[in-house]
């Protein structure tokens, strides 16, 4: 008990009854008291009336003092009260606000789904529609590329009179671009007797790449074919008909700075320049094929051109990486070039790679 | 508690009185009212009603004790009684207000010499 007398007030217990009956209590002690008052009062030989409404004014403001009273009993408990009536309002506000945000979340998860299972069924439609074309699907890695369908490269080799021109060597360079990344790939075969030629799955018809076909034949034109192919929608490879030329001889020679005949050396015809149709290109990959080889007194007659033609012609000395590149102007029959194999290679050359 | 127009009472001194006045047996609010008007020859001028909350403070602090009775006249009456506590607390106030009323008087009794302060008659 002293030890609860020593707590601070609100911490007490206090009066447990409800506020009313306090109240009640209250009034109607202090009504007795007034009703005590208006007795003497009347024995002092007021009248009853008179007695009552002189206790009355003698007591003061019965009112305010049932009020007064009633908040020393229940003061502590009624600010408890509106406290907890202000948690209370406060608690159910945060869980409103906390159940409409987790509506609204919940409403944004859903339209979030929607919204990713819509994306989802689009980049399906988008990825059947890519494997349908065949395109590489870089831009999205989550599509499984349509397997690759690989293409033949087939075709005819005629002379200038349709007449088949057999062992002509059909270069063949595949440029593709796997994962983004460049790839070039070389193949060779001959025409055969019919002047056919036919290089079975060379290149992927359903991804982007790039053809360049050259029928080579020494004594004929130098001819070929650049193809690039998005490869968006697959289609197959119309067969290729080169129709070569008769071409010039050179008389080639390879001499070194002391104007020595170098024989051994290899050469070949990298690109032919033509006035009217273009330019015909050979990779030095896959150009072993056509290779030319100077004889003992360092010559080697080649005919790869018409007259007006610039031949380009890629040497290199025996034994050696270094290429040298020489144009030459197709001439009149019987003119001999020296091409001089010595000191540095030209800006033109480049490193065989086998 | 008391209205500004009447004679204000500390409330400490009214609990003082209170606590005194039922130093000697339980009793009625008009009873205590009566008992401190009549020691204090109607001194304090208060309105009775003002007496309540300060007995119900007293009685919320656990100094006195009440329960509803019959008065001599024959009516319901609420009687307060003090309390273990309260007796405790009265000799504290009383101490208290000797102590407060002997500095007061030292400090008159330097003003006024032949002064003669007292102990107020309860």
């Amino acid at each position: 008990m002293s030890v609860l007398s020593r707590l601070p007030l609100w911490l007490r217990a206090g009066d447990t009854r409800p506020i009313t009956e306090i109240e009640a209590d209250v009034r109607e002690e202090l009504e007795t008291h007034i009703a005590m008052l208006a007795d003497e009062n009347e024995r002092c030989g007021m009248s009853a009336e008179q007695a009552y409404e002189e206790a009355v004014q003698r007591f003061g403001d019965t009112d305010r003092y049932t009020a007064e009273c009633t908040q020393v009993h229940a003061g502590d408990r009624i600010m408890l009260q509106r406290i907890m009536l202000a948690l209370v309002v406060l608690l159910i506000v945060a869980v409103g606000v906390l159940g409409w945000q987790a509506t609204e979340l919940g409403r944004g998860q859903q339209e979030t789904q929607a919204l990713l299972e819509r994306n989802q069924e689009q980049m399906e439609l988008i990825g059947q529609r890519l494997e349908a074309v065949a395109v590489e699907p870089t831009l999205n890695e989550k599509v499984e590329p349509a397997p690759v369908v690989m293409g033949d490269v087939t075709g005819n080799v005629f002379d200038a009179s349709g007449g088949v021109v057999e062992n002509a060597e059909v270069l063949v360079i595949v440029k593709t671009w796997p994962n983004s990344k460049f790839r070039m790939q070389t193949f060779s075969t001959k025409s055969d007797v019919q002047g056919r030629f036919a290089l079975p799955a060379a290149t992927p018809l359903n991804r982007k790449h790039s053809l360049l076909v050259s029928a080579v034949k020494n004594g004929y034109t130098l001819e070929s074919s650049y193809k690039n192919d998005p490869g968006d929608v697959m289609q197959g490879i119309s067969p290729y008909k080169f129709f070569l030329t008769e071409a010039v001889p050179l008389s080639l020679s390879i001499i070194n700075e002391k104007e020595e005949p170098i024989s051994g050396a290899t050469l070949f015809v990298s690109e032919r320049r033509t006035i009217e149709r273009g330019d015909h290109l050979i990779y030095h990959n896959g150009s072993k094929p056509i290779w030319h080889t100077t004889d003992a007194s360092g010559k080697a007659s080649l005919a790869y051109g018409v007259k007006g033609d610039i031949l380009e012609i890629a040497y290199s000395p025996p034994k050696s990486n270094k290429w040298y590149s020489r144009e030459v102007l197709v001439p009149p029959e019987g003119e001999e070039f020296k091409l001089v194999a010595d000191g540095d290679p030209s800006d033109d050359s480049t490193e065989l790679l086998q | 508690m008391a209205k500004k127009e009447t004679n204000p009472l500390l409330q400490g001194s009214l609990d003082l009185l209170v606590l005194r006045t039922l130093e000697a047996g339980s009793k009625h609010g008009y009873g205590v009212a009566r008992h401190i008007q009549l020691v204090t020859d109607d001194a304090l001028k208060v309105e009775e009603g003002s007496l309540y909350p300060a007995l119900h403070r007293l009685q919320r602090r656990g100094w006195v004790d009440s329960e509803w009775g019959v008065s001599e006249s024959n009516r319901r009456a609420k009687y307060y009684k003090l309390t273990r506590q309260g007796r405790a607390q009265l000799k504290r106030e009383v101490a208290a207000w000797e102590a407060m009323v002997a500095a007061v008087g030292k400090v008159l009794g330097e003003a006024k010499p032949n002064a003669t302060l007292g102990r107020p008659s309860l």
